[in-house]
């Protein structure tokens, strides 16, 4: 079923926000993430962990999720399709990648939060500590490409879409 | 009647990406196998949180694990 072009700007304006929104999220837990690592002043892992925790559960987690969703949608609602060009599976990857590091991501994070908010040291925990930063860092970076395919989408159909394009003898590109 | 127009073939982008991911996974892998065969967070907790490295006892290291305790360390 095909959505009509209102219905589906709508849907795009919510992809766009939701997806924009969490990279500004990201972009706010490296930041505290790098504070984490560098800060010397005493209760910088007691304020900046906890709140590290926060932003990934409530913001981080939900937006990865709804991006997903939302993509996946847009896809099957848009004559786009999901595995009929190679840029949309290839925003599709990326996505379940982020959202599985995520959540291998997610335990470490609550446990150091729960650490600090214990009262108890986070100096022995330098490994983990740089691992947000890491991780953050990166998926920063991952995240710049389903957001470069979604502006520039590479020419390119699977065979599955080049089967469709040819069984509807259609010759003009969706919008 | 004509046939129908055969399948271009895959794109060089999708190519070249799918050889680039190839080699980092094969990286990743061959990294987790160097480091004992354990990615994520708790790799670097099964051998720093070691309460009694902080506390002065004898007491065992914390152990890694999927719900690890929190340590019992004491102090900032």
């Amino acid at each position: 079923m095909l959505l009509r072009p209102g219905p589906r700007k709508i849907l795009l304006v919510v992809h766009v926000t939701v997806s924009v929104g969490m990279l500004g999220t990201v972009a706010a837990f490296l930041a505290l993430a790098i504070v984490g690592v560098v800060g010397r002043e005493p209760h910088t892992a007691q304020a900046v962990y906890p709140a590290m925790a926060l932003i990934a559960r409530l913001l981080i987690l939900p937006l990865v999720f709804a991006s997903l969703l939302i993509g996946v949608v847009q896809s099957l609602v848009t004559p786009w399709g999901l595995f009929r060009h190679w840029w949309v599976i290839a925003k599709l990857a990326v996505n379940i990648f982020v959202a599985a590091v995520l959540l291998v991501q997610m335990p470490g994070i609550g446990f150091v939060a729960n650490t600090v908010a214990s009262n108890l040291p986070v100096d022995n925990m330098l490994g983990v500590r740089m691992s947000f930063v890491i991780h953050a860092a990166g998926g920063l970076v991952v995240l710049l490409i389903p957001m470069a395919l979604s502006i520039y989408k590479p020419r390119g159909l699977t065979r599955y879409g080049w089967r469709k394009q040819t069984e509807l003898a259609s010759g003009s590109q969706p919008q | 009647m004509s046939s129908p127009p055969t399948y271009p073939g895959t794109p060089r982008w999708v190519k070249t990406t799918g050889k680039v991911i190839a080699v980092l996974a094969i990286l990743l892998v061959a990294a987790m196998i160097l480091s004992g065969g354990k990615h994520g967070p708790w790799r670097h907790l099964s051998f720093e949180a070691n309460p009694s490295a902080a506390t002065g006892s004898d007491s065992p290291p914390a152990t890694a694990g999927p719900a690890p305790s929190v340590p019992t360390a004491s102090g900032n």
